[in-house]
């Protein structure tokens, strides 16, 4: 008698076990890592200092423009692009002095504009392999205010690059096949070749 | 009793494990099925697109009219951008494949140049149709060449995530070692078979043709200066009260276009470091960027112009107009171009980028002021602002006009008339040639100024 309710209270148990494995998603909740952090205003299009383009701004106005990352560039709606440009900028280079930044930048701006690769930034950022961060998934993480500052100036025309198309940290990582390209510059800890 | 529940623990445990294991194994199984079946679509859409190219080519060829030939250069010109959109799809990014990356990139130019002089009712030459026959029996074996992939992807033989994960592999455990590094399987040798051949194809003469692939700047005239003197030629630019008694110091030349000295004021005495660089010919600053922190914004970027426009007064920029505006992350950068005898001159651009907490100048960038300027003698305009004002779409309401200068991919110089005017709620600019009268080029307004120079 006893016996077999403990099988029965077994089984029972072994069946919750496995329904319970079953159900709980191993791979997370990605909607709540992906959450946009788009500041208040930028859903009409309107930024948050909007009368810059007029040249009527003031210092009110500029002062209320929140410190944190912002993707709401003056008058724009969220640009994709500028967005993405940040969170790689933000997940390759996080420690890495100011020009180091904006030289991330500059080089995905050079692979767009270079036959060899993709013609759009989420094609040069989403090739496969081609950003540690993308394929660690590091570009999900809200980007620093310094690398929102550094998207926009490779986008606006600073290359401390000198035109180049790869870059390596030799800290971290060792490719052979980077070694047959012209070395241009190391800016702090990244190797920058064309 | 004790050995009942052990026995019984036992059997659940193992039975768990495996359950556990083998839904693990099916996740994976799962994840790596689509990521393959990504790949194999971006693969089967390349050998889908160069087949239409090279049947659009080979279209183009044998045409009579203009109107099939710009119809099959426009086909050609979406099929190679597609195969160069799906290539950049493929984990291949180790993989050597220049020459055939190079081979999609001038078709894509070529195919796309040459359209548009269909619809603008020229016909083709017989250097540019000697060069369209080339460019299909190149399309012609690459197809070839992937389809033979394509059967061995097929027939099972061959998956692109084996691959992907080789690759990885073979990086971390033989960092160091060149092409043996790379693992030896059938897409490598696929795609060797593949280059080599497109290797072995003459290289089409484009020039003049095509602008070059990759963005070349000239050299900045002037003689080569010593490292002494650019040193010099920074300091003097970014100011006694920015350098504030730090020693600066050549950091590298950097074989850039234009080569550069890159020059290192460290960090120090509150301040962050300052990064210049100054052109090995010539001696010129190409740009400069502060790393000190930027505070809470005190100024705004309407006062920030007048500070930028007085810094280049100070740096010897003479004659600049503003031509944009952004504001952003507590700076301001503003665009600038050199105005000659009335006419706006847009390769010599510059830009300064302004901190707002205290507005001073911590950023500059001048690479094509330094490289394109110079004095310019132009000859007169060939027609008349009214008759160049007749090509404009008639519907643009025009606000303003004026002369300007704008640089084409080659760098020629053309002398434009720009209009400014709106349709709609957008303002836009509108270049006619000021010789032949024909529209050059439109651009779009934002609200911070022209979109791109």
């Amino acid at each position: 008698m006893y016996r077999a309710g403990r099988v029965c209270a077994g089984l029972l148990f072994l069946v919750a076990l496995v329904a319970v494995i079953w159900h709980v998603r191993p791979y997370g909740r990605p909607a709540a890592v992906r959450t946009w952090r788009v500041a208040a205003g930028t859903g009409t299009g309107v930024g948050t200092s909007a009368n810059i383009g007029t040249g009527t701004g003031t210092a009110a106005t500029v002062a209320a423009a929140p410190a944190s990352w912002d993707l709401a560039r003056p008058g724009q709606a969220y640009d994709y692009n500028f967005d993405l440009m940040a969170r790689v900028i933000s997940a390759e280079a996080r420690g890495e002095p100011y020009v180091g930044q904006v030289a991330v930048g500059a080089v995905i701006l050079n692979r767009v504009e270079h036959p060899h690769f993709p013609k759009t930034i989420p094609g040069v950022i989403f090739e496969p392999d081609a950003f540690t961060a993308v394929s660690q998934g590091t570009i999900w993480l809200p980007p620093t205010a310094s690398s929102v500052r550094a998207a926009q100036d490779a986008l606006a025309g600073w290359d401390p690059t000198g035109g180049a198309l790869y870059y390596y940290n030799p800290a971290k990582a060792t490719n052979w096949w980077i070694t047959t390209r012209r070395f241009l510059v190391q800016i702090g800890r990244h190797v920058f070749f064309r | 009793m004790r050995r009942e529940w052990l026995r019984f623990g036992g059997v659940a445990l193992v039975l768990l494990l495996g359950l556990v294991a083998f839904r693990e194994y099916r996740l994976r199984r799962e994840i790596e099925l689509r990521t393959e079946n990504q790949y194999q679509r971006a693969f089967q859409e390349v050998v889908y697109h160069l087949d239409g190219l090279e049947q659009e080519l080979a279209k183009a060829l044998a045409a009579g009219s203009m109107t099939q030939t710009a119809k099959a250069f426009a086909d050609a010109w979406r099929h190679s951008e597609s195969a160069r959109s799906a290539i950049g799809q493929l984990p291949i990014g180790t993989v050597p494949l220049s020459a055939t990356e190079d081979f999609i990139g001038q078709v894509a130019a070529f195919t796309y140049t040459l359209a548009q002089k269909g619809a603008s009712g020229a016909t083709i030459s017989d250097h540019e149709w000697t060069i369209l026959r080339d460019f299909r029996r190149q399309a012609k074996f690459a197809a070839e060449e992937l389809a033979k992939m394509g059967r061995a992807f097929a027939a099972g033989a061959l998956r692109w995530t084996d691959f992907q994960r080789d690759t990885m592999a073979a990086a971390a455990t033989r960092p160091d070692r060149a092409p043996d590094g790379a693992p030896s399987n059938q897409v490598t040798k696929g795609f060797k078979m593949l280059e080599d051949g497109m290797t072995r194809f003459p290289s089409p003469d484009l020039e003049g043709v095509l602008p070059p692939p990759t963005k070349k700047l000239p050299q900045v005239p002037g003689p080569i200066v010593s490292t002494d003197e650019a040193v010099r030629v920074a300091l003097d630019f970014i100011g006694p009260s920015v350098v504030a008694g730090r020693r600066a110091r050549v950091v590298g030349r950097i074989p850039s276009d234009p080569e550069t000295y890159r020059i290192e004021i460290p960090a120090g005495k509150g301040r962050g470091a300052v990064w210049v660089d100054v052109s090995v010919k010539g001696g010129r600053v190409l740009w400069v960027m502060d790393e000190t922190p930027i505070g809470p914004a005190t100024i705004t970027p309407a006062m920030a112009e007048g500070i930028a426009a007085d810094f280049l007064v100070s740096r010897g920029f003479e004659n600049m107009r503003r031509i944009s505006r952004q504001a952003h992350q507590g700076v301001a950068v503003i665009g600038f171009a050199y105005e000659q005898d009335d006419v706006l001159v847009y390769p010599d651009h510059v830009l300064v980028r302004v901190a707002l907490d205290t507005g001073r100048v911590d950023g500059f960038e001048g690479t094509n002021y330094q490289v394109f300027h110079r004095t310019r003698r132009y000859t007169p305009p060939g027609v008349t602002e009214g008759e160049a004002k007749a090509a404009l779409n008639p519907r643009l309401d025009v606000t303003a006009s004026r002369l300007a200068v704008i640089m084409d991919d080659f760098y020629r110089e053309t002398l434009v008339y720009e209009f400014r005017g709106t349709i709609d709620d957008q303002t836009y600019l509108v270049y006619v040639n000021a010789d032949t009268g024909e529209e050059e080029k439109i651009k779009r307004v934002g609200p911070q100024g022209i979109e791109t120079i």
